[in-house]
């Protein structure tokens, strides 16, 4: 009978992870998400053209692409510069797509990163003794297939429900209008926010900063899984000869206020010894602008006429790069 | 170790199956210890020697209270055990607070007092297991119970992991008997007990688990979000949203808090042990007595019988009475947290209680009232006793005391503006639907007596077809980055 029992369970266990499996199946994620699916990585791409892409979260996708495009291409016009940052990206989400991003063979990969690819791993707490759950999240990061690894039943439901009701009356009637957007041509995820257009004031940058800061904002763990993601891409790309340049993503001074200086020689050290390890170039525009008039909040470089010294200073690292 | 994580599942599944298949008493004990601690100790890491520290503190007073022959000294030993544990429990939990105050104060009367807060965490459990621990001391010093006959059993009452962290709150005089083996109804041996797992408790044990689940993550975590965009800053807000994110914050905590104390009673019941029962339809009350009757039972009787009933309870004066009330519920708000919103609440109950009870005192014919005693007046008296308990849930919920203040105004004095709460009905379709469904559901399950109960006697096909349902329900709702429990920070 116990046994009897433990049947049932299993049962109502497997009936149950079958259907809702089920379901997602029958409701994939649409092509004009940010996910592995995405149209860019099926398309045909002229084979007289060599392929550069930009990688990374929204501190990348704030660059101008279009500008970095034509400073490049002035020299060099069989090339064309993609900007697939996508929105909230870290290194475990990226190495997901880094197999469709080899697929299409491009010659360089820049890749920005900062203290917020490193900090998502929440939960991650430093302990002076052994912890088990950092144990057990490398052994799933090792056996359990990446699907499995970033899968998200409830995420999952509310797209689906999002999705089946969106042209509903009662969903749409008062919907607030989605905030305006540039769609750059070469950006690829994420298009910019018309309010990221805006420069903010030093009085505003500091406001944010002591309001971000009660939401634990500014964390920064060293010895995280995102750590190993970022080796098995670099790892990746070289195995398949692709050139890959590492920056780290420009700062305003009140983020970098709030990061203690622990934490930033960990920061230091740790992608310093993966450019070394790995041998490739590593450019630091952390503290670049910090003190310049160009943010458009604590860790965004605006969208403005006026802010684009980071796109072509990221140009010039290509050009040179290409060059050499 | 979180309830609602895969990890849980998996170390559950172990811990059954080892003592499934080892049957030796003396092993399965040590090891059910040595899982608690591990359980304890994967979340809590060096936080562990807290909790270790505790049981041997408690272990060897209780001992001593025991062998002791002299009252006096008895007292006096019990008086250092108590300190001993509220003091762990004072200083991690209240130090910060009380140089806060401190600090505060000195400001105030232009002192120039700086005290440098402490650096300290909180460790997790610790209001829990003091308050397990208390009872085996306070038990023995009452002659009430005698000494465990083994370190282990004792350690095993204290950090059992289904209750560990957030209870329900255990007594010894109620957990250590079920250690041994039972001789008749009163008296228990001197071999442990196997741990074995019937047929009977494993499948009640599921069925309790398994609707834990479905309260904490299908209806808290769906609504959690829905309350903290009300609750993150709620002055400029109208009434009537003020009043729908109490009642969703009500409904949020009642399912969070439920749902874990369902899954630890599950787990307990399916290894053969007897936990208390935590919640008993508490929505229903129709006084604020019998709301404490009902919410938090473990916690709340507790108060009742280590404090309330050292203090005099109702056997002195009746101002005297009301004092202890409001007392009582002072230290209940400030037992849940280092904060001005934890005693404000309990300041609400402390008072509910007492102008209940004096209006009882004043007019004793309330309480065989007709009116009161049919079924309109049974629906007023939930209504009223709702409408105090969902306020104070306010200072409950919200630590910013002016954003506090203004949703208590707004919440008792209605503006009938509809300029936020029409936009929020819009916006937040699910967490609206989540709520409506909670409030049926609730409303049949009051129909219905012991309904883990019934479920659990269903043929076995429809009991599948019950857990098939729930667990679809749950996992299509299940994050993979779950939150913590709200009483996990208490």
């Amino acid at each position: 009978m116990k046994y009897k029992i433990i049947f049932f369970v299993v049962l109502s266990f497997s009936i149950s992870i079958s259907v809702m499996l089920l379901i997602y199946i029958s409701f994939p994620e649409q092509v004009n998400d940010t996910g592995q699916n995405h149209e860019f990585y099926f398309k045909k791409f002229d084979q007289k053209k060599e392929r550069i892409f930009l990688i990374g979260s929204s501190h990348i996708g704030m660059l101008n692409t279009t500008l970095v495009n034509e400073i490049v291409s002035k020299n060099h016009p069989s090339i064309e510069v993609y900007n697939l940052a996508i929105g909230g990206d870290n290194p475990i989400n990226r190495l997901q797509h880094m197999e469709r991003t080899i697929a299409l063979k491009p010659k360089l990969i820049v890749y920005g990163i900062s203290f917020r690819d490193f900090q998502l791993d929440s939960g991650d707490e430093h302990f002076p003794l052994p912890d088990p759950k950092k144990i057990i999240k490398i052994i799933n990061y090792n056996f359990l297939s990446e699907p499995l690894n970033t899968f998200n039943p409830e995420l999952n439901t509310l797209r689906i429900i999002r999705d089946h009701f969106k042209d509903s009356e009662i969903f749409t009637k008062n919907r607030p209008p989605p905030p305006k957007a540039i769609w750059l041509k070469n950006n690829v995820f994420m298009p910019i926010p018309d309010y990221q257009t805006d420069i903010r004031t030093t009085e505003q940058l500091k406001e944010q900063a002591e309001f971000l800061t009660q939401s634990g904002f500014f964390k920064y763990y060293s010895t995280t899984t995102q750590v190993k993601a970022l080796r098995d891409i670099i790892s990746s790309l070289q195995k398949n000869n692709i050139n890959i340049i590492l920056y780290t993503t420009p700062l305003n001074q009140y983020y970098l206020n709030k990061i203690s200086e622990n934490d930033k020689e960990d920061f230091n050290l740790m992608i310093n010894g993966i450019a070394l390890e790995f041998n490739i170039p590593l450019y630091d525009f952390t503290y670049k602008y910090s003190d310049d008039m160009i943010w458009t909040d604590v860790s965004h470089v605006s969208y403005n006429k006026n802010t684009m010294i980071y796109s072509e200073d990221i140009a010039q690292i290509i050009v040179d790069k290409i060059e050499q | 170790m979180l309830f609602n994580t895969l990890d849980f599942v998996v170390f559950f599944i172990v811990v059954l199956t080892v003592l499934t298949a080892v049957k030796n008493r003396k092993f399965q004990h040590v090891f059910l210890l040595l899982a608690s601690y591990f359980f304890f100790y994967y979340t809590s890491n060096y936080l562990i020697i807290l909790l270790i520290f505790t049981t041997i503190w408690d272990y060897y007073f209780g001992s001593m209270i025991y062998k002791t022959k002299k009252q006096k000294t008895k007292k006096f030993i019990l008086i250092i055990s108590l300190a001993g544990n509220l003091g762990l429990l004072g200083f991690f939990k209240y130090a910060n607070f009380a140089i806060a105050q401190f600090n505060f104060l000195g400001n105030q009367l232009n002192l120039n007092t700086q005290i440098p807060m402490l650096n300290l965490v909180l460790p997790i459990a610790i209001s829990f297991y003091t308050f397990h621990s208390i009872t085996y001391t306070v038990g023995i010093y009452r002659r009430d119970l005698t000494p465990v006959k083994s370190f282990t059993e004792y350690a095993i009452f204290v950090a059992f992991f289904p209750q560990l962290v957030a209870g329900p709150i255990l007594r010894a005089k109620e957990f250590l008997p079920q250690l041994r083996e039972k001789i008749d109804s009163l008296e228990v041996g001197v071999k442990l007990r196997q741990i074995v797992i019937t047929e009977t408790n494993l499948k009640i044990g599921i069925t309790i688990i398994v609707l834990g689940f479905f309260k904490k993550i299908f209806f808290a975590d769906n609504i959690a979000p829905f309350v903290n965009e009300i609750f993150a800053h709620t002055t400029g807000l109208d009434s009537f949203a003020i009043i729908l994110g109490t009642i969703a914050f009500g409904i949020q905590i009642y399912c969070d808090f439920s749902g874990y104390s369902d899954i630890a009673i599950g787990a307990a019941i399916i290894m053969g042990f007897k936990i208390p029962v935590n919640f008993n339809k508490p929505y229903f009350a129709t006084s604020p007595s019998d709301f404490w009757k009902r919410w938090h039972i473990s916690l709340s009787t507790w108060l009742r019988d280590y404090l309330y009933i050292p203090l005099g309870g109702n056997k002195k004066s009746k101002p005297r009475t009301y004092l202890n009330l409001f007392i009582v519920m002072f230290l209940g708000g400030l037992w849940h947290g280092a904060s001005w919103n934890f005693v404000i609440w309990g300041i609400l109950h402390g008072s509910y209680l007492a102008i209940h009870r004096s209006m009882l005192n004043i007019f004793p014919s309330l309480e065989n009232n007709v009116f009161f005693k049919s079924q309109t007046g049974k629906i007023f008296s939930v209504l009223v006793t709702q409408y105090l308990v969902f306020l104070a849930w306010i200072a409950f919920r919200i630590n910013d005391t002016n954003d506090m203040f203004y949703a208590m105004k707004k919440y008792i004095i209605l503006d009938f503006q509809t300029e936020n709460i029409i936009p929020l009905l819009i916006s937040h379709k699910l967490p609206i639907t989540f709520i409506i469904l909670f409030i049926i559901m609730h409303l049949i399950s009051y129909r219905v007596n012991n309904l883990q109960e019934k479920i659990s006697q269903l043929k076995i096909q429809w009991w599948t077809v019950f857990l098939t349902i729930t667990i679809l329900a749950t996992l299509l709702f299940y994050n993979a980055n779950p939150t913590d429990f709200i009483y996990f920070k208490f």
